[in-house]
């Protein structure tokens, strides 16, 4: 597989995490500004892990989705107390927060007579732990896709149970899911950890896939992209967002034509979305359209099945 | 059931009830009426703790709920209605009853086939039936007020308030809603009902309570209390004033 698409088709993988770690916020009816926070503390303590620590892969992931849901906690329970914008400004500030600690963050070890490890604004070089153990980009991108699948099926099972029936429904009538018996602060807050777990989870494939990390990458711009991608693609299903990554980063910022327009023409598409389909291309609407068309045909070829089933019951018979 | 004690609740220095009382007891259906603004739809905020009270205090089911927040109450057995439907529009209309049956449930994780069938048969006794897979944007207002009606019954709820059922409804869209509570009613349940519609009213309730100004001016029987001097005058205006 050529280099460039395996290198694009694994960013696309890897941002697809911050998008639906958005995505289940705007679900319950909160935005944030702040999934890039999540996003980089899952890639620190990812990296941290394994450059380090001399963690496994595999416990360095899950140690940094747990310590970037542990700070969506930490975040959460003060800032859902208050409602709207305000959650929207507190996230806001916290990623900046989280972004400036980066900043001066220096925790260096010395191994091989050589410093590795999180050295403020120059960034955190030497995590080279997929290189070390010669898993090539390819199979690191059907990992990526691995771990994608796996939270997508998650999410699908959420939102066919109680869960995510109950975090649609705070999202489109707080008062009324209360006046029904919603404990609308714990529901959220729990909307906001498994959030920033899936942030941090991507942030820790990212670490991993650039061997190095800057703290200016995890700039707002990143979160207000995460956002945008869920309103993009639409809310009607976990797909939605995936749509508006692969509209961003596969089309816009990797085809050579887009390049340095990538921002206007993005920006053109969010505005128009916005005034047309509000709630994107994938909306509740369309997915219910949908979900009545398959059940049409899968009924109507149930019941062609079964007149064939009579049928031949009717020549074995005569 | 139901002891609102001596319930006082204002906005910005606007008493919006004062020293409200209020009995209902298991299996009554009560009427609450008064003129626009006279405090009904704050008292049943109240009850239902979305604005609490600041002074009094409200018992129900034999516990004091006056300071319970309004998901806590809801799960004690209370179900209400809204004068605006509130109703998920995104949802379909049979997703807005398994919704309201996972708030009122934290047992029922996914909606299984007999819940699934409990469901359709409260949709089908409503009369919204055929419409089970829509989406609940496409109802008209009689049909969501239906669909908030039959959302009561999905918690078994101890106690249904209802915030103008016939709101905004023509006549025979009326009959058809007085006929439905009265079936809901049938069945022995508790409820409270605010309506405008006398008729309605009085063809359903045994008793009514009446509120002008946030106060209660009358409480009692039906005939009595629509025969009663005050409650005449809240409405219809002084009879010396108009002579």
């Amino acid at each position: 597989m050529d280099e460039y698409l395996v290198q694009v088709l694994s960013n696309i993988g890897m941002i697809s995490f911050i998008a639906l770690s958005a995505y289940i916020l705007l679900l319950t009816g909160e935005i944030s500004f702040g999934q890039q926070a999540f996003f980089a503390i899952g890639a620190y303590a990812a990296g941290i892990a394994t450059a380090m620590w001399g963690w496994g892969f595999w416990p360095g992931l899950v140690w940094g989705a747990a310590a970037a849901g542990a700070c969506a906690f930490l975040l959460a329970w003060p800032t859902l107390r208050m409602r709207g914008l305000f959650f929207a400004i507190g996230t806001l500030a916290f990623a900046e927060m989280v972004r400036l600690i980066f900043e001066i963050f220096r925790y260096q070890v010395e191994i091989d007579g050589e410093l590795v490890g999180p050295n403020g604004s120059e960034g955190f070089r030497g995590i080279r732990y997929i290189f070390e153990q010669d898993i090539s980009a390819f199979h690191y991108m059907l990992l990526i896709y691995a771990l994608l699948a796996g939270v997508l099926a998650l999410l699908f099972v959420i939102e066919r149970t109680r869960l995510g029936a109950i975090w649609r429904m705070l999202g489109e009538d707080e008062l009324l899911a209360e006046a029904q018996g919603v404990n609308r602060t714990y529901y959220k807050v729990l909307a906001t950890v498994v959030a920033g777990a899936v942030a941090g989870i991507g942030g820790g494939l990212y670490a991993h896939m650039n061997t190095y990390l800057e703290p200016k990458i995890f700039n707002v711009m990143l979160g207000v992209h995460s956002l945008a991608y869920g309103l993009i693609g639409g809310l009607g299903t976990a797909f939605g967002p995936l749509i508006g990554v692969a509209i961003d980063i596969g089309l816009l910022e990797s085809a050579r034509i887009f390049s340095g327009y990538r921002m206007i023409v993005f920006g053109g598409i969010v505005a128009l979305l916005l005034i047309f389909r509000p709630r994107g291309l994938l909306d509740e609407t369309v997915v219910h359209a949908i979900a009545v068309w398959w059940r049409n045909v899968f009924s109507s070829a149930g019941k062609r099945s079964e007149s064939g089933a009579e049928r031949s019951a009717e020549r074995s018979g005569a | 059931m139901l002891e609102v004690d001596r319930v006082s609740r204002s906005f910005g220095g606007v008493a919006a009830l004062t020293d409200v009382d209020l009995r209902v007891a298991a299996g009554e259906v009560v009427g609450l009426i008064g003129p626009n603004g006279s405090g009904k739809t704050t008292l049943l905020n109240v009850v239902t703790g979305i604005s609490p009270a600041e002074q009094g205090r409200v018992r129900f089911d034999g516990r004091d709920v006056t300071h319970l927040r309004p998901d806590r109450i809801a799960l004690l057995g209370l179900a209400r209605t809204f004068q605006t439907p509130r109703i998920l529009h995104r949802m379909t209309v049979l997703q807005n009853l398994a919704a309201a049956l996972f708030a009122g449930s934290s047992r029922v994780r996914r909606l299984n086939a007999a819940d699934r069938e409990r469901l359709l048969g409260l949709l089908e006794e409503c009369g919204l039936g055929p419409r089970v897979d829509e989406l609940a944007s496409k109802l008209t207002l009689p049909e969501q007020r239906r669909l908030e009606l039959v959302r009561t019954l999905v918690t078994d709820p101890k106690l249904i308030l209802l915030d103008e059922p016939a709101g905004g409804m023509t006549p025979a869209e009326t009959e058809g809603m007085a006929r439905l509570i009265a079936e809901v009613a049938a069945k022995g349940r508790t409820c409270i009902v605010i309506e405008h519609k006398i008729d309605m009213i009085s063809s359903l309730c045994e008793r009514i309570c009446v509120l002008n100004f946030g106060r209660v001016i009358a409480d009692g029987t039906t005939p009595a209390v629509l025969e009663d001097e005050a409650v005449l005058e809240a409405y219809l205006g002084r009879r010396d004033a108009a002579a």
